[in-house]
């Protein structure tokens, strides 16, 4: 998660900083967040089959290998749901609001965030900091003959979270301004 | 805290369900949200919250759900290789002789790369791009190809491997590989009917699906329409084989066949010479993205009905549905006829995450084998992308806008095709062995 930061941060420094590049910055960020945790993906391929090869061919599975998958798997769906949410990924219903016009259609998604989006990820990073906590405070490992540390994995909530309530906050914001200037900025 | 009581609960959470949907919210934050209000007014108090990150961290710790960006990943490589359109080019000279041929291909390639991929969408944009405007240039019915086209891609979701049904033996707890076991008979049975119902309409109207015209056949030549057959049907073939293979043997986790089947995939795109950086890093950020589309609905939904359950709302469901003094099939019924509805507003995520829980106690308390349920509500759940107004089928199809085809003759075109899968459906209830005979001999 250090790597794309400077480059984040210089992308807001050359445009100067003001209310609006701040949430330029969140769409960068998701954006760098997203195109490297997806890479995810192919170290989970590789392992698949890995450890097909490891036990099927070799007759010696690993005993990291199930543990490890699940975590890279873990980390790889929640880091890129703010990534997700940019590129206007998630599953919705467009059945009444096909048919309004697109400020209409810019307030309702605002008013919708308001009751569900926010409460709902507010409660999840509020949680899940404890949730974190209580595994960091206990160093706490898997119960596995392997053994691996599972509080790196739980904190993924938290900051996962984060990423997602930002992302919504910058989607809002463009409808604001959408509103205000009638045009997409 | 008012302390809401259960019955509220459920009308309110069901209520508020329906408008935060038609809100065009996204379905995991109006799952998210709806969790969070009634968490605060439920009978429990907002204590439940402490709930949430447990149960979302159940989402992330889950290996079988590891299967799904893997069978996706499969996907878009399968999709780059472009093995569909050759397919369907190769099989149309192989059956363009035939009256209604260029229908039966579409369901043909529709069912061989349902049984690669397991995600529709693809197959319904691809079919439609190549097979519609051939169908309407020999002479089908406008509204009869649509319904070929809308229902051959569906079929990606019951045809195994199948996300759908990762999703469903993961919530039920039940072996993926005793659900893709019991999906492949009711899958090839739909496709026949299909096929069957396209060519029985061709003969009775002559001048529907006319054969391919002889200047286009003299073109190529016998032995050049084998090559081209072979070229692209024995790649998936194997592909398929592999990932079903490996999986009904016992010898790899329906997670490892999918990290298999995507590495084979991906050396298909190799060998297909489709390969480039670009491609390569086109697909694994449209599988990201589909990905936590279906992942994270599941986190929503795990706190709706974590709120749901721990309220009294599941007890509330299932005395109701118990009690209206049905018996057996008659609660059966209503449960499918439920699904059925639901499928027409929300997807098959939503309906899965929010059904399953509800209906499994009372599948099981009624006394029904639960392979055989699943891959029944599986069936029942492919008419969700085909029924108005909420159909992601009809939506693919209208996005593509082919000239000529209106949006009603999308829906009036499915009409048929729904009322098999229904006819179908019963099938597989009176015929139950349909279902339970492949599992038994599919190591556990």
């Amino acid at each position: 998660m250090n790597l794309p930061m400077p480059i984040v941060i210089q992308v807001c420094f050359q445009k100067g900083v003001c209310m609006m590049n701040v949430f330029k910055c969140i769409d960068n960020f998701n954006e760098w967040v997203g195109k490297i945790f997806s890479w995810a993906i192919v170290v989970l391929t590789l392992l698949a089959v890995f450890e097909v090869i490891k036990r099927v061919v070799f007759n010696s599975p690993t005993i990291w290998g199930f543990e490890v998958a699940t975590q890279i798997f873990g980390l790889y769906f929640m880091i890129i749901a703010g990534y997700a949410l940019l590129h206007g990924s998630h599953v919705s219903v467009d059945v009444i609001t096909y048919y309004l016009s697109p400020r209409k259609k810019a307030m309702v998604d605002i008013v919708a965030y308001l009751i569900f989006f926010f409460p709902f990820t507010l409660v999840c990073i509020w949680h899940g900091y404890f949730f974190a906590a209580k595994s960091w405070a206990i160093k706490e490992t898997s119960m596995s003959v392997y053994g691996g540390p599972v509080y790196p994995i739980k904190t993924i909530i938290f900051l996962a979270f984060i990423l997602l309530f930002l992302q919504g906050l910058s989607e809002v914001v463009k409808k604001i301004v959408f509103l205000k200037k009638g045009k997409i900025s | 805290m008012i302390g809401l009581s259960p019955e509220w609960l459920v009308i309110l959470m069901f209520g508020g369900l329906f408008i935060g949907l038609f809100t065009g919210h996204p379905l995991a934050f109006v799952l998210g949200g709806l969790s969070v209000i009634f968490g605060l007014i439920g009978s429990w108090g907002p204590d439940i919250f402490a709930l949430f990150p447990n149960r979302i961290y159940g989402t992330m710790n889950n290996y079988v759900l590891l299967a799904i960006p893997l069978f996706i990943f499969m996907a878009q490589f399968l999709d780059q290789s472009g093995v569909t359109e050759d397919l369907f080019e190769a099989l149309r000279y192989l059956l363009g002789p035939i009256r209604g041929g260029i229908g039966v291909t579409v369901i043909l390639v529709c069912t061989i790369f349902a049984a690669c991929t397991g995600v529709i969408g693809a197959s319904v944009v691809t079919m439609g791009l190549l097979g519609l405007p051939m169908m309407l240039k020999y002479g089908y019915d406008k509204q009869m190809s649509c319904g070929t086209i809308c229902s051959g891609g569906t079929l990606g979701i019951l045809i195994p491997p199948s996300i759908m049904l990762v999703v469903m033996g993961s919530e039920a707890s039940v072996s993926v590989g005793q659900l893709f076991a019991g999906a492949v008979i009711p899958g090839l049975v739909l496709a026949s009917l299909y096929t069957a119902y396209i060519a029985i309409r061709c003969f009775k109207n002559p001048a529907m699906g006319l054969p391919i015209s002889k200047d286009e056949l003299a073109l190529v030549t016998k032995k050049q329409i084998t090559l081209m057959v072979l070229k692209s049907l024995v790649p998936p073939v194997l592909l398929i084989l592999g990932v079903l293979g490996t999986l009904f043997a016992g010898i790899a986790t329906p997670t490892e066949a999918s990290g298999g089947g995507a590495f084979i995939a991906f050396l298909m795109v190799l060998a297909y010479g489709k390969f480039s950086w670009q491609t390569l890093v086109q697909a694994i950020a449209k599988t990201a993205r589909t990905s936590a589309m279906v992942l994270v609905v599941l986190v929503g939904a795990t706190c709706f009905t974590g709120v749901f359950l721990g309220n009294g709302g599941g007890e509330v469901v299932t005395n109701f549905v118990l009690g209206l003094g049905f018996g057996k099939w008659g609660t059966f019924f209503v449960m499918q006829i439920i699904v059925f509805l639901l499928g027409m507003f929300i997807d098959w995520i939503g309906i899965v995450l929010i059904c399953f829980p509800l209906f499994l106690p009372i599948a099981d308390q009624l006394g029904f084998d639960k392979i055989w349920f699943i891959v029944i509500m599986a069936v029942n759940l492919q008419a969700s992308f085909l029924t108005p107004p909420f159909g992601y089928a009809l939506f693919y199809l209208r996005g593509i806008g082919i000239e000529g085809v209106e949006t009603l003759d999308i829906y009036k075109g499915i009409v048929p095709f729904v009322l098999l899968m229904l006819f179908a459906l019963t099938l597989f209830v009176v015929f139950p062995q349909t279902i339970t005979w492949l599992p038994t001999l599919v190591v556990k």
